[in-house]
């Protein structure tokens, strides 16, 4: 799943919890997915490099992908 | 004496009007109206030039025709370059033409319109068409320049927003002879690369000239047919081509691009933190929130075991009914007694047990006896 997809799903999570509507044991359900959606996040920008490449053409066409 | 007058034939007074007309006439430029337009599949044009009072035939070879970069219309006013010639096998004289300029406005301007006007019938600008932007793209596909200014803004932009990113440039002629094609090309390319999650096409500002090969509608058609989504970052912020109306999303500027393409690590970072935030206090609203709920069970609990204890009463003392009437209390009370043993209190259901002498407790309804067994009968 995606970045992104995660990050609305913790969003939903919080909001789910503050609405103050969920039973105890969904409540913790809940929670507990929303931890494991930070660390997921955390873990997805941590595991982010910086990395700048060029294409370069060989001589029969073929695309090489360089350092820029 | 008569001279005889000198007799031309028909070709050698042609030819001799072609050399004058030629000669005379080798670069005119005439304004018109276009009428009687044609253009048949060999590529070559033809029409009539008009004005109120006369006309001329025209033609516009292919090899000059192609360079045209809108299109002729019927009562389109332009102002035409070319030479006058003379058609011999059907002694007509008729314009060659070199090139076509509209009245009014600029070639590029007017091509521009009528592509724009084209491309947007067949719905390409469609907004229902264009696909949301990727929120944190793994991969970032740059279309543009290797050298300027352009390449350097996008990457100084995304080391200030978020230093972690993944670029890759596809070098490309940005204007020019061939930079179409390389740009369409590039746009191919990343597509068939399968890992570039949006692509940016971008130049730095110049002419509507320098910028042309972003009006061409085989870019136009390149982006709207990328699986991948692309940002127009084409000139300054004033600059309209056609790669803006297609694409996905148009930035003003190369740097902005680079705005839109990335979210900024230190917003990104505070969300995150101000989630957690939430959720952890959630997690202790958890507790009161729901020791009231608590507290509710408990009192309902309460309430059952009381009402349970009533039911378990009044059981009890249907139970203690039963037990009295099987009571052998309430046998001796129809004056029936037991007899036991005085010493072992044992009690005595037969003869055999006793003997002639021995003591004996008779109990009774109300109160009892001792005596002493006089005879025994079996």
């Amino acid at each position: 799943m995606g970045f992104e997809d995660n990050l609305k799903k913790l969003e939903k999570i919080v909001d789910d919890l503050l609405s103050e509507k969920l039973s105890l044991e969904i409540s913790i359900e809940k929670f507990e997915e929303g931890f494991k959606l930070v660390d997921t996040c955390l873990k997805a920008l941590e595991g982010m490099k910086k990395k700048v490449e060029i294409i370069a053409k060989t001589k029969d066409g073929k695309l090489k992908i360089k350092p820029f | 004496m008569l001279e005889t007058p000198k007799v031309l034939s028909v070709s050698g007074l042609t030819r001799d009007i072609k050399e004058v007309l030629e000669s005379i006439f080798e670069t005119v430029y005439v304004e018109g109206e276009i009428s009687d337009l044609k253009q048949p599949a060999s590529g070559h044009i033809y029409f009539s030039l008009k004005d109120e009072f006369a006309q001329v035939k025209c033609v516009f070879f292919r090899n000059s025709a192609v360079k045209l970069k809108f299109a002729l219309k019927d009562g389109m006013r332009v102002v035409l370059s070319g030479k006058v010639g003379v058609y011999e096998k059907q002694g007509q004289y008729q314009l060659y033409v070199n090139t076509v300029e509209p009245k009014g406005k600029g070639a590029l301007q007017l091509a521009f319109e009528q592509l724009k006007e084209k491309l947007a019938k067949e719905g390409l600008f469609d907004e229902s068409r264009k696909r949301s932007l990727p929120f944190l793209p793994g991969t970032i596909g740059v279309i543009t320049s290797p050298t300027g200014a352009v390449i350097q803004d996008i990457l100084h932009v995304l080391e200030r927003r978020f230093p972690e990113f993944h670029l890759i440039v596809n070098p490309v002629r940005v204007q020019g002879e061939g930079a179409k094609e390389e740009i369409v090309q590039a746009i191919e390319e990343f597509n068939a690369l399968g890992n570039v999650d949006v692509i940016i096409l971008a130049r730095g500002g110049g002419s509507l000239e320098d910028l042309w090969c972003f009006n061409e509608e085989a870019v136009g058609r390149a982006i709207y047919n990328s699986k991948t989504p692309v940002i127009s970052a084409i000139g300054h912020e004033t600059d309209y081509t056609i790669a803006d109306f297609v694409a996905d999303r148009r930035a003003p500027t190369p740097s902005a691009a680079a705005e839109i393409v990335m979210p900024s690590r230190h917003e990104l970072n505070e969300k995150l933190g101000n989630l957690l935030r939430h959720l952890r206090q959630s997690l202790l609203d958890i507790v009161p929130q729901h020791s009231q709920r608590v507290d509710d069970l408990a009192e309902q609990l309460a309430r059952g075991m009381s009402q349970l204890l009533k039911t378990e009463e009044a059981r009890l003392a249907g139970l203690l009914d039963q037990l009295n009437a099987l009571s052998p209390l309430s046998v001796l009370k129809r004056g029936y007694s037991i007899t036991s043993l005085w010493d072992t209190d044992k009690v005595i259901s037969s003869s055999q047990a006793v003997k002639k002498g021995d003591r004996v407790k008779t109990r009774l309804s109300q109160g009892g006896f001792v005596s002493e067994v006089l005879e025994v009968e079996i």
